[in-house]
């Protein structure tokens, strides 16, 4: 079964048949409907026959009257008074043609009265007919009589064939029904498949035509073919023979039917590769034209849009609710001109859409009001206050809530102001208070140095409280120094500033230091000035305390590695990196190190105040940088990021 | 020898800088707020004041206002304030030098000096051949640089770089431009070496290097010479 869906031959005789089939479904059917009411399955074969002759003479007595009626340029606008039948007896007399109905005879009479005969009186005939016509209110009567069993004896012939043959008729028909359906399924199962694989295949030009272009042009082609079958059939029904003129038109019926069959299939291998809807012109059509419908409308809605964004608050509003009022007013006008004149339903109508118009523009004009003193307090002046003199009701409140809550935002902050500022202050004063009795301890301890003491354990001692005192005097500017900078009370003043240069001149500063503790600084700075947006003197502290651990953690007799680092394309920061080797062990993690007042070593021996790096790291964040800490075993590693200039 | 007022509300902070300043030869007087302060000015010959910012009855600014009325002598500043701002403030009111607390006697001292010596100096020849800025005089002829009056001993190459300086004070130059102007060749990655060359040139002309006065660092930027304080 499936070779037989893709062999192309078994399609080709398929469509061949069902072709033909179609014809002969036509001209069965045809048959069959137009004598059923002839009477072909409910008469004997004489009533049947006798029936058929006496339908042919009624069309010949019609075909008669209005030839004579042709040939006399008719008689309905002639005025004939009471000759009616004189003139219609002269104008018979004058031009009816026997010739042209062989085999027939006729009478005619007006309102019973006999005019023109063809035959004499007393002659008996076999069948006859006659047709009765109105002529100026004039009755005419044409009767056409036979002597034979009907006019044509040839037709008549066929007729009785045709009877006699109706039962194979009925059954040729419906075989024939049957079969061109089981064809059709065939061809449009088997429609694309071909014998080497199981894919479906096109024609490449032809099954490309858009479907319903392609039935177009088909049934343009079917609608001219039938046209001419029509034509021919009729022109040749009375002069050719009726099997020629079946057999032609049988014919182009079914060249017909072969192109609607191509044009299925070709649907069918459409529809099979999911292609038939997509490819066809109107689809494509309707989808461009929703298309251009889709821009429009998103085009119109963006102009609205813009014109609503760009009117004023109030009028946001207020520009709906005009064009409602004039839509209520308009309305009302229309039925009020529908009922009859203005009175006073329509003034009603006007009052109660004044009234409301009044009332949103009311609404339109406080939220406005609301709206702005929202923004407003948003913007940073909390404290502003919105006029709610005629406000009324929940908006009256909602405005009132939203002013009572911008104050308590505005205390709120005021409050966390004044308390940084005064925990500031207090470290200030605190710090300010510590260093006057320091400098008598530094003073006093100093002279002390100085004088001949007793015994060496008190020039030790001497020796302790000094360094002691120094430490404090470092602790006390540096919690001034630490509290500014974590509360951002420092005066940053970003310049462009080279961050090589910077590095070069920190180092070059500690480069004694350095030295004593026979540290070597291995500098890596690129070639190019490298820009930063910093403040100068916050950076020397950052970078001062850098150094400044690295002088006091630092493993002698090592290598300081101090890199300046810049990736344009990452995150626009440049970096300066600081890793050195860690004398005592790092026995704490890179966060807690940032905390205020802890130190590498717990044991708190060495001079410092361990807020160095927190103020560095405060610093760096406070000019747009950041800072990272990080321990790997002994290796001490900070990162100071600065954003490029 | 000269005479010294120290001016502090604090008693044991003045009673340890007589007994040092004394030690050093200088005559003391001594006053514990700024009230006194001018009245030992009015009543006695002083050569320079060390005056407390922060004092009862009137304080170290009020102070130096109406000695500025009448005295042109050297007054150095005793603060516990560190901020730049009142340092600022100090030395636009007349102060000559600033001491912050905890202070360093020796440094004090070393203050104390060299003011008084630039005050004392006699206007030296300003020639062609010598450049003048505050308390340092260059002079190209002989090689030789004094501060206050002393010889400093510099290397060749810290001579060129303050010389470079002094003849365009408040000019920012930069470690490359510095290297130079006094290598004569390009810096190829050594530019470092002048931050090292100014750290010790700083050590020799400066009182306290770790705040001077002459030889300012504008950080990313480079150096520059200020006209002195």
């Amino acid at each position: 079964m499936e070779r037989l869906f893709k062999s192309t031959a078994a399609k080709f005789i398929g469509l061949i048949i069902a072709s033909v089939l179609a014809s002969v479904i036509v001209f069965t059917t045809g048959i069959i409907v137009l004598f059923s009411e002839e009477g072909l399955y409910s008469v004997s074969r004489d009533q049947f026959v006798r029936g058929y002759a006496e339908s042919m003479l009624f069309n010949y007595s019609i075909k008669a009257l209005n030839s004579v009626e042709e040939t006399n340029s008719g008689w309905d606008d002639l005025v004939f008074q009471d000759d009616t039948a004189k003139r219609i007896e002269k104008d018979w007399k004058q031009s009816f043609d026997k010739d042209e109905f062989p085999g027939c005879d006729f009478l005619v009479t007006v309102n019973g009265k006999k005019i023109y005969s063809t035959f004499k009186d007393g002659k008996t005939f076999a069948i006859s007919s006659d047709s009765t016509h109105s002529v100026n209110g004039d009755e005419v009567v044409v009767t056409a009589y036979s002597d034979k069993d009907g006019p044509d004896a040839a037709d008549i012939q066929l007729v009785r064939e045709v009877y006699d043959h109706r039962n194979a008729l009925i059954v040729i028909d419906f075989a024939s029904v049957a079969a061109f359906i089981a064809l059709v399924i065939f061809l449009m199962f088997g429609a694309g498949k071909r014998p080497e694989d199981d894919l479906i295949h096109d024609r490449v030009l032809i099954d490309h035509i858009p479907a319903d272009l392609y039935g177009f042009i088909v049934a343009m082609v079917d609608g001219c073919i039938l046209a001419a079958g029509i034509a021919l059939f009729e022109a040749g029904i009375d002069s050719m023979a009726i099997k020629t003129v079946v057999l032609v038109c049988g014919g182009l019926g079914a060249i017909c039917t072969a192109f609607l069959l191509v044009w299925m299939m070709g649907c069918a291998i459409q529809i099979k590769q999911k292609r038939f809807w997509s490819d066809m012109l109107v689809v494509r059509f309707v989808k461009f034209v929703l298309r251009i419908l889709k821009k429009l409308g998103s085009l119109i809605l963006g102009f609205f849009q813009k014109v609503s964004e760009s009117l004023p608050a109030l009028w946001k509003i207020m520009v709906p609710a005009l064009i409602t009022y004039g839509l209520i007013l308009i309305s009302g006008i229309i039925c009020v001109n529908s009922f009859g004149s203005l009175d006073s339903g329509f003034f009603m109508l006007f009052v109660l859409a004044s009234g409301m118009l009044f009332l949103t523009w009311y609404l339109a004009y406080y939220m406005k009001e609301i709206d702005e003193g929202t923004q407003r307090i948003l913007g940073g002046d909390p404290t502003f206050e919105i006029n709610t003199e005629f406000m009324r009701g929940p908006l009256k409140r909602h405005a009132e809530d939203l002013g009572s809550m911008g104050r308590a935002v505005d205390a709120a902050v005021n409050e966390r102001m004044k308390s940084e500022r005064l925990k500031t202050e207090l470290i200030t004063n605190v710090s300010h208070d510590i260093k006057t009795p320091l400098t008598s301890i530094i003073n006093y301890t100093d002279l002390l140095a100085a004088e001949e003491l007793g015994s060496e354990n008190a020039r030790e001692y001497v020796e302790i409280i000094s360094r002691n005192a120094q430490r404090l005097k470092k602790l006390a500017v540096d919690v001034v120094d630490a509290s500014k900078a974590s509360t951002g009370n420092v005066d940053i003043k970003l310049t462009d500033c080279c961050l090589g240069m910077m590095v070069e001149q920190v180092v070059g500063e500690y480069s004694d230091r350095l030295a004593e503790k026979n540290l070597t600084s291995v500098m890596n700075i690129p070639e190019d000035d490298i820009l930063v947006s910093a403040d100068g003197r916050q950076s020397w502290r950052i970078f001062d305390n850098m150094l400044g651990n690295i002088y006091k953690y630092a493993q002698e007799n090592t290598r300081v590695y101090i890199d300046v680092i810049c990736d344009k394309n990452s995150d626009n920061m440049a970096y300066v990196c600081f890793r050195n080797i860690s004398a005592a062990e790092l026995n704490i993690s890179a966060d807690e190190l940032m905390e205020r007042f802890v130190r590498g070593d717990s044991s708190r021996n060495t001079e410092g105040s361990g807020l160095g790096l927190s103020i560095a790291s405060n610093l760096a964040k406070l000019q747009g940088g950041k800072m990272d800490v990080s321990i790997d075993g002994d290796l001490f590693k900070v990162k100071i990021g600065f954003r490029l200039a | 020898m000269a005479t010294i007022l120290i001016c502090d509300d604090e008693k044991d902070i003045v009673s340890a800088l007589d007994i040092y300043l004394s030690s050093e030869g200088y005559n003391i007087l001594r006053a514990y707020n700024g009230a006194e302060a001018l009245e030992k000015i009015e009543n006695n010959n002083v050569d320079l004041i060390l005056l407390d910012v922060m004092m009862p009855v009137l304080d170290g600014i009020q102070t130096i206002m109406k000695i500025r009325e009448n005295h042109d002598m050297p007054v150095i500043f005793l603060s516990a304030k560190s901020e730049d701002t009142d340092k600022i403030l100090g030395l636009n009111l007349g102060a000559d030098d600033y001491v912050t607390k905890p202070f360093n006697m020796v440094e004090v001292a070393a203050r104390v000096r060299s003011n008084l010596r630039r005050f004392r100096m006699t206007e030296p020849k300003q020639s062609e051949d010598t450049i003048i800025i505050g308390g340092i005089s260059l002079n190209d002829r002989s090689k030789q640089v004094t501060v206050d009056g002393d010889y400093v001993e510099l290397t060749p190459k810290e001579y060129e770089i303050l010389k470079l300086l002094m003849e365009n004070p408040g000019r920012v130059f930069s470690n490359k431009e510095v290297y130079k102007a006094v290598w004569g060749e390009n810096p190829n990655g050594y530019e470092g070496t002048v931050s090292v060359h100014i750290r010790h040139l700083r050590e020799k002309i400066e009182v306290n290097p770790a705040d001077p006065r002459y030889i300012q660092a504008v950080w990313g930027r480079g150096y520059r010479l200020e006209r002195g304080r």
